[in-house]
């Protein structure tokens, strides 16, 4: 049983070994190795700091790849550290290390070495997790071309595994170990022919562990489990041809299956130290024809037609277990006919699911869309959007069975009547239906109808200065099919208005505002159907901003900005009025900068205060935020 | 020239009209009717963040006739992230995040459990360390907020009743407000507190989310 404490220490010892072999002088290193770690080295180092309301994440990662006398290494290290202030014994470290040694044996056989370890933790005031795996093993890979066009490979590798998890809940330990002995072999073809254009490619893989897992804390009288083999095992075949220049038709089965027994580690003590056996099997096809010119925008034609079927098992955590088979057409068309752009969109998914708790159901997707785009003149264009789009789900039970339908209609216009000024229109209509069907849920049943408008507006002052306004009306009718007293309207006006200016070559003022305003009430319809609104809430909402932004040099940014906020809401059936404000102050620190020799600093610091003036004036709240990113190659 | 002009304009619009009217127009996108409902749940106008937590626990105390009311109380973008040794102990990685749906799935699965038909179900949050006001009438954190969610199970008729802490933790809840002016939590970021699992814990295995 290798130690796993003694694995980094080792996995540094077989890098320094290999730092001391000397390139062969048949293939004197470049120039620029020379200047690398140790010589032939070159290392590239990443970490990065951030800090979001006193929680801190740090990620460090180095990697190297180099290659000399036919020896490749490549070695990829992370490790990541959390904390979080507000849970006063919390810190969670993720670290991983993988290194491959990859050479040529007998000139004809690629053999390669892999090394991996990693280690997960966690702390906090009752828990303590532990999660520490290593794997290691040698592959030989055999190539071998039959003719021209077909040519096959064969990799064959074993290795050792071993993953422990411990878990300490309020001082009482479980967990497991378990350390194995891999097999794989994988075997693959391609064949390209026998028409021009046209392939096929076949893989299958086969990984193999065989290993005896064993809690670390059995419960008395528990026997040790049986020794198992896990395995994992891929299958594909895939064919793929071009015809001609922008025509391309291809599909694809693929069949993959794990057999998997282990330990459970769990707070459920009901399931805690069980051998779970959990057997997944995926079996899909995909295929899809698609169109698309040589160079062109305007037209493009795409079809795919998929179906899938998953089937997990688990023994204990029977949750976990589902069945489902999944078909679906997706349909895209995007063409230019006389002088419009079109495109369209269909869809339809059909996903049969069996699961042990939820029961058996079907869901089905069905979505159609399509756009129609015209450009009327230079300045002037048009667009017509429409999309229906269903949601229905079935299951046994018919506790869980809804049914959803969505509408939605844009007609929009943009119109740029001179180089300052540019404009556009949008006139909106949704409706959304969603039906609970079932007696239990169908009181949540409701319609949502959407009418909108809006306008934007941007307008060049001067070279400058710049405005834009944007105005947007909506009114929301949303109605209860059995219970007409619920039945509501809401109606809001926004205005959003932002000036820009440049006060300097180095400094840049904006002042932004949004002015919020919101009906809301219920109604009912007349006998002519027409609806009448009985308002009972107000709302007003503004915000106001400047943002000062200071730029010295091209890698750094200092800017300063401030927020006010007030809401106002008022109740009309006692004319109750609630007023609340609130701002904030944030001072922010950009800088981005190359570092001689190679590699990039950024850093983002942000410094916000924020009080609470109204209904009651709140205590001042200061936090920082930072991100910081270091990537640098020795 | 105005015929072509016009052939441009309508020529275009028709094929993609006569397209979408045979998918829409072939009873491909009826949908069915929902049944009379029977029972009532009272549940409260989500116009704060109070009313929103206080459908939250009645959701949770109708169990499968809840579903709408947890629904509703939830954001279409919420999302529940396990706390790190959850994540670590089931995932393999610290961060995991369950969707909306994924949440819903794994508390549905919860209380489907062979085991748990007969019990009762109900979930007590404690004030929260803090509210902070994120952004004025959008968005609201409730700091480090307790929670205790409790089962009852009769046995033997009513004579028999038993009470026990089936999860505990404490949780930064985050509110925003949805288009409609009614307000849902958008993200729940789960904390172990003690020994018991967490709910959490308790929902992620039946939620389907993937493992990596």
């Amino acid at each position: 049983v290798p130690s796993t404490r003694a694995l980094p220490g080792a996995i540094l010892f077989f890098v320094g070994l290999l730092s001391g072999v000397r390139p062969a002088s048949a293939q004197p290193p470049a120039a620029a190795d020379t200047s690398g770690v140790f010589g032939f080295l070159r290392p590239t180092y990443t970490t990065s700091y951030n800090i979001t309301r006193q929680a801190t994440t740090w990620q460090q990662g180095f990697s190297f790849k180099n290659q000399w006398n036919g020896i490749t290494i490549d070695n990829n290290t992370t490790y990541r550290v959390q904390s979080d202030p507000s849970r006063v014994n919390f810190r969670g470290r993720e670290g991983s290390t993988t290194t491959t040694l990859s050479f040529s044996a007998l000139n004809t056989v690629p053999v390669s070495l892999d090394f991996s370890y990693s280690r997960l933790g966690n702390n906090d005031t009752n828990v303590k997790s532990r999660v520490n795996s290593f794997d290691s093993g040698l592959k030989a890979t055999y190539n071998r071309r039959f003719f021209p066009g077909a040519n096959a490979s064969l990799v064959g590798g074993i290795g050792l595994t071993r993953r422990d998890t411990r878990n300490n809940f309020s001082g009482s330990e479980t967990g497991s170990r378990d350390l194995g002995l891999t097999r794989e072999l994988t075997a693959s073809g391609n064949y390209t022919g026998p028409v021009p254009g046209m392939s096929f490619r076949v893989n299958t893989t086969l990984n193999a562990v065989r290993s005896q897992p064993e809690a670390i804390n059995p419960v008395p009288g528990q026997a040790r489990s049986e020794t198992r083999t896990n395995t994992r095992n891929s299958n594909g075949l895939t064919w793929s041809w071009a015809p001609w220049e922008g025509m391309t038709a291809d599909a694809s089965f693929t069949r993959n299956g794990s057999n998997q027994n282990f330990i459970l580690v769990s707070r459920d003590v009901d399931k805690n130290n069980k051998e779970e056996e959990a057997t997944d099997r995926t079996t899909a096809f995909n295929s899809s024809l698609g169109y698309k010119p040589a160079g062109s925008k305007t037209t493009e034609f795409r079809l795919d037609v998929a179906a899938s079927n998953v089937e997990n098992k688990r023994l204990i955590e029977v949750e976990r277990a589902n069945k489902s088979n999944t078909r679906s057409f997706n349909l895209n068309v995007k063409h230019r006919l006389i002088g419009n752009a079109l495109t369209f969109h269909a869809e339809n998914t059909d996903e049969e699911q069996d699961s042990g708790v939820l029961g058996r159901g079907v869901t089905i997707t069905r979505v159609v869309d399509g756009a129609i785009e015209r450009p009327w003149s230079t300045t002037f264009s048009t667009r017509l959007y429409g999309e229906v789009r269903l949601r229905s789900q079935t299951y046994d039970d018919g506790e869980q069975d809804y049914d959803g339908l969505k509408n939605r209609f844009d007609v929009s216009a943009d119109y740029k009547p001179w180089t300052k000024l540019s404009t556009s229109l949008t006139l909106r209509r949704s409706a959304d239906e969603g039906n609970y069907i079932d007696e239990t849920q169908s009181r949540g049943s409701r319609f949502e109808e959407t009418y909108g408008a809006s306008a934007n507006l941007n307008y060049t002052l001067s070279t400058r200065t710049s405005i834009s306004q944007k105005y947007d009306f909506t009114s929301l009718f949303t109605s209860y099919p059995f219970d007409s007293a619920l039945a509501n309207i809401q109606r809001s006006r926004t205005v959003n208005t932002t000036v820009s200016t440049t006060l300097s070559s180095k400094l840049t003022l904006q002042l932004g505002h949004v002015y919020l305003f919101t009906e809301n009430g219920g109604y009912r319809r007349d006998r002519a159907g027409t609806r009448l609104f009985a308002k009972s809430n107000l709302k007003y909402r503004q915000e106001m901003r400047s943002t000062l932004q200071y730029k010295p040099l091209d890698w750094l940014t200092f800017s300063t900005e401030e927020r006010l906020y007030r809401t106002d809401d008022v109740r009309l059936t006692d004319d109750f009025r609630t007023t609340s404000s609130q701002v904030t102050f944030t001072q922010r620190a950009v800088f981005k900068r190359p570092i001689p020799g190679g590699g990039d600093f950024n850093c983002d610091m942000a410094f916000d205060l924020q009080k609470q003036l109204r209904p009651r004036p709140g205590p001042t709240e200061k936090f920082f935020t930072a991100r910081l990113s270091l990537d640098k190659s020795f | 020239m105005a015929g072509k002009r016009s052939l441009a304009c309508r020529g275009p619009f028709l094929v993609l009209l006569a397209i979408a009217v045979v998918f829409t127009g072939c009873g491909l996108f009826d949908i069915r009717d929902p049944m009379q409902p029977i029972g009532e749940i009272v549940v409260h106008t989500p116009n704060d963040p109070d009313s929103v937590i206080l459908n939250f626990a009645l959701g949770i105390e109708n169990e499968r006739g809840g579903i709408f009311t947890l629904t509703e109380a939830l954001a279409d973008t919420f999302l529940f992230k396990l706390d790190p040794s959850d994540a670590q102990t089931s995932y393999g990685v610290n961060d995991i995040f369950l969707t909306r749906s994924e949440t819903l799935d794994g508390w549905r699965s919860f209380i489907s459990g062979a085991a748990l038909r007969n019990e009762e179900f109900r979930i007590v949050f404690g004030p929260p360390e803090e509210k902070i006001v994120l952004v004025t009438g959008a968005l609201v954190l409730w700091d480090e907020v307790p929670y205790e969610l409790t089962t009852t199970m009769s046995a033997g008729g009513d004579s028999v009743v038993t009470k026990a802490v089936i999860a505990q933790g404490v949780i930064d809840l985050f509110f925003a407000e949805k288009g409609s002016g009614n307000w849902a939590i958008s993200r729940w970021e789960d904390k172990i507190d003690s020994s018991t699992p967490t709910f959490g814990a308790r929902i992620e295995t039946g939620s389907g989310h993937p493992r990596p």
